[in-house]
């Protein structure tokens, strides 16, 4: 039998994740730009939430059970983080207490920071340096990992 | 002398770009050298830019590589040539959403952005459809959503919804809807300040790529030719260039398409340090030459 290295299989996981969580990201993030644009009283389509709701539902559920090598780790941390963030966002989206979208543009600015971090914002996965870190937020790992058993 | 001082800067090349795409109709007809370029328009108190560049890094480079993009300098490089900082640019005319003429939203501080509106909107929903329609998206970066929304949250991104006559003095915007994109817009400047001009230039975004879209490749046969790449229809190009040329009295050369290799030949020019052009098509009253 072939054994897998766990980094390769790591990364094919995560690969689709991340772009079902950068499509979400998008989508949020023309939502907010329409509303801007149109003012708190115009009437907004919820198209792009409708959609970003279903990328992030779809993503959701295997970002939580993915398994990441200790090389892997912190570059998970980020993923899990972008995905927390986007559920806030989706939940700002969907709320009647923020008028402005300042919750709104709050998370998705964050799931944005993570989600650079991932993959440098392509669409597919560009290399990512296992060995170094990524950001200077060191332990963002461990962070989000009591949002995720929760 | 007119009210303002115009340049075309060259900041990045695509040293093989296939002539098919600059031209409708026949394929596998050679290569041309594609400048990216922005427009610098100077006078009246104001600092112009008609588009913004990108910015080489992160998914504005990863696209960039794509499309065989090589020798990109920054707008502090760029517009130096011309004694301008990206701090001095008030107003930006974006053309359309593609990351080469939009990628630079937050390289100019203290800059207004006008846009239409039809051009974000409809961006917005195509990015809401499947993967499968991802060419109606396929030049733009999605982080230039996030770039906007912010601008948009500071006052900065103004959007305007359809054709728009002195959005600064003697600027005019036009909507060229359903052509290279969704919600195009062009950028008409009356030099001399008169509604029936007779020192106009069209800044043409991408609806035109080439001279060649105004006249066809036969110079005993003049026709206009549409682009090879767009969302909306040919025949929306045909009209939006007919409209164009219009408003320069048929003048086809002071309609500018910024990725016309030709400019730095039909106009006064030079070539700086970096292999870039600045080309010069007007000067207001007191403003030295930048090419001589």
């Amino acid at each position: 039998m072939t054994q897998v290295d766990p980094l390769a299989r790591y990364i094919s996981e995560a690969e689709p994740l991340h772009d079902l969580l950068r499509r979400g990201l998008i989508q949020l993030s023309g939502f907010l730009l329409k509303r801007t644009i149109a003012g708190p009283r115009a009437i907004v389509d919820y198209e792009p939430v409708e959609a970003a709701r279903e990328r992030i539902r779809e993503a959701a559920e295997s970002v939580r059970s993915l398994r990441a090598p200790a090389r892997a780790a912190h570059h998970r941390g980020h993923l899990a983080a972008a995905l927390v963030a986007l559920e806030s966002a989706l939940s700002a989206a969907l709320s009647t207490t923020d008028p402005d979208g300042d919750a709104l543009f709050c998370f998705v600015q964050e799931a944005g920071r993570h989600l650079r971090a991932v993959g440098r914002a392509t669409p597919g996965f560009e290399a990512v340096d296992f060995k170094q870190a990524c950001c200077a937020a060191h332990g963002v790992g461990t962070r989000f990992e009591t949002q995720l058993a929760g | 002398m007119g009210k303002y001082s115009i340049w075309v800067l060259d900041y990045a090349a695509v040293n093989k770009f296939p002539q098919s795409v600059m031209l409708y109709g026949p394929q596998y007809v050679g290569i041309r050298n594609l400048p990216y370029a922005y427009v610098l328009i100077k006078g009246q108190g104001q600092v112009i830019l008609v588009d913004t560049g990108y910015d080489h890094k992160e998914y504005g480079k990863y696209l960039a590589d794509l499309y065989g993009v090589s020798n990109w300098h920054p707008a502090s490089e760029v517009l130096a040539e011309c004694g301008v900082t990206p701090a001095d640019v008030t107003t930006v005319l974006i053309t359309h959403a593609h990351f080469d003429h939009m990628g630079g939203l937050d390289l100019f501080p203290n800059a207004k952005f006008y846009i239409q509106k039809r051009e974000l909107d409809q961006w917005v929903w195509a990015l809401t459809l499947g993967p499968e329609f991802r060419f109606l998206v396929g030049a733009a970066d999605p982080g230039d959503i996030v770039k906007a929304t912010r601008l948009a949250r500071e006052g900065r991104m103004i959007v305007v919804d359809g054709d728009r006559d002195d959005v600064l003095s003697g600027i005019d915007l036009r909507l060229a809807a359903n052509t290279h994109t969704f919600g195009s817009m062009y950028v008409t400047v009356r030099n001399d300040g008169g509604r029936e001009s007779q020192d106009a230039w069209v800044f043409a975004g991408d609806n035109v790529y080439t001279y060649d879209n105004l006249t066809g490749l036969d110079p005993n046969d003049p026709y206009l030719v549409p682009i090879g790449l767009a969302t909306g229809s040919q025949s929306n190009l045909l009209f939006s260039s007919a409209a164009m040329l219009k408003a320069v009295g048929g003048e086809h050369k002071r309609v500018i398409p910024v990725h016309e290799d030709r400019l730095k030949t039909v106009f006064p020019s030079r070539a700086t340090a970096a292999g870039l052009h600045v080309v010069e098509l007007a000067l207001a009253d007191g403003e030295a030459s930048r090419v001589a």
